[in-house]
């Protein structure tokens, strides 16, 4: 995404400073691309685990592998982290839409048009 | 150009909140690429055994002294060393298992491992040791397509249109019961199983949504996206999936 930014900043100046007159600018997109890029490859993962437990990964604990046992206590500090992470983003005003974004032209696409809302 | 203040002061205040969820959380999110592909594929799991749940009887099957169900994690291991779950419905049986490998209707030779597989109760697993895997030193397991009712494939990825695509290869060399040929309708409102499932983590666009529609239209199957942001859960009833109907299953 910030090699995208980089290659906008070049083509599409004018989306840019769209972005910025809603106060995004290049340095606050790229934390937010950081952001969304660690919910995406690695939080997300991670705590889908989480969402609708079974039986099975609860009460049943599931072993995978030697170092890794899914069960209600793994459960429930998924579902901490992952609010914890969702907390940390909503205080920076970076809305869950902007995590789910697959590509910066679309995020920065989004918030030229409506300012991030 | 000097940055404005508010600007430096959002930049601090993300990095200190940033270092604070890295000092409390790291320990539970540094894990290897494998181990999140795993919990993707678990949290899938869960949302076909809820699904299941609501029209029949499961059954974990094989578990260790300890309890714990054994997650299969590579095709290399013998699937009988490892936990699956029975599901019975009023009529029939059947077995979910994870990281089994499939030999297509195609070709003996045509070989693949869905993340998730239900399988008709009597499907048995197969050992061979052919020379040219490992030396001919480790057993080559794997089950027949025509075992398999619904192969399910989990990715935490974007749906990008070349995945959506290879999804359908996978779908045709994993079901003996779809002649592409001379397709039938397969699928109905409510059924005992649920079509075969692409699932993917990330959110669709609507191009690519548009996609997974037409492909939907023209295939007995499910591309679930966005389930990073619960868009969709497989609840009986609330939810737009396409299930089975098939002579005997």
């Amino acid at each position: 995404m910030v090699s995208e930014l980089r290659y906008l900043r070049e083509t599409k100046p004018e989306l840019l400073l769209s972005a910025e007159k809603h106060g995004w600018s290049i340095a606050k997109l790229e934390v937010v691309f950081v952001l969304n890029c660690f919910y995406q490859r690695i939080l997300a993962p991670l705590a889908a685990s989480a969402y609708n437990p079974h039986v099975v990964g609860t009460k049943i604990p599931i072993r995978f592998g030697a170092a890794l046992k899914f069960d209600n206590a793994r459960v429930t500090r998924m579902r901490e982290m992952d609010a914890s992470f969702m907390a940390l983003c909503l205080r920076a005003e970076v809305d869950p839409w902007m995590l789910s974004a697959q590509r910066a032209g679309d995020l920065i696409w989004q918030i030229a048009k409506s300012g991030g809302q | 150009m000097k940055a404005p203040r508010r600007e430096d002061a959002w930049l601090s205040a993300v990095e200190a909140a940033v270092k604070a969820f890295s000092t409390r959380y790291r320990v539970l999110y540094a894990r290897k690429t494998r181990e999140r592909a795993a919990s993707f594929e678990i949290g899938c799991l869960h949302m076909l055994l809820g699904n299941y749940s609501d029209v029949g009887d499961l059954e974990v099957k094989n578990l260790s002294d300890a309890g714990e169900f054994r997650y299969l994690t590579t095709p290399n291991g013998n699937p009988a060393n490892f936990s699956w779950v029975s599901f019975k419905s009023s009529e029939s049986q059947f077995q979910i298992r994870q990281q089994v490998r499939v030999k297509s209707h195609w070709s003996e030779d045509i070989a693949f491992c869905p993340d998730i597989v239900v399988l008709k109760d009597t499907a048995s697993i197969q050992s061979e040791k052919p020379a040219d895997f490992a030396n001919g030193k480790r057993p080559f397991y794997s089950v027949k397509s025509s075992d398999v009712i619904s192969a399910h494939e989990c990715k935490s990825l974007s749906p990008f249109p070349e995945l959506l695509v290879s999804f359908i290869g996978l779908f045709e060399a994993a079901h003996s019961w779809y002649d592409g040929s001379s397709p039938k309708v397969f699928s109905a409102d409510n059924g005992l199983h649920l079509a075969p499932c692409l699932f993917v983590g990330g959110d669709s666009r609507p191009i690519q949504r548009r996609m997974i529609d037409a492909l939907e239209k023209k295939f007995p199957i499910n591309i679930v996206t966005g389930i990073h942001w619960g868009r969709f859960k497989l609840a009986r009833g609330s939810d737009r999936a396409r299930y089975l109907s098939l002579p005997d299953a």
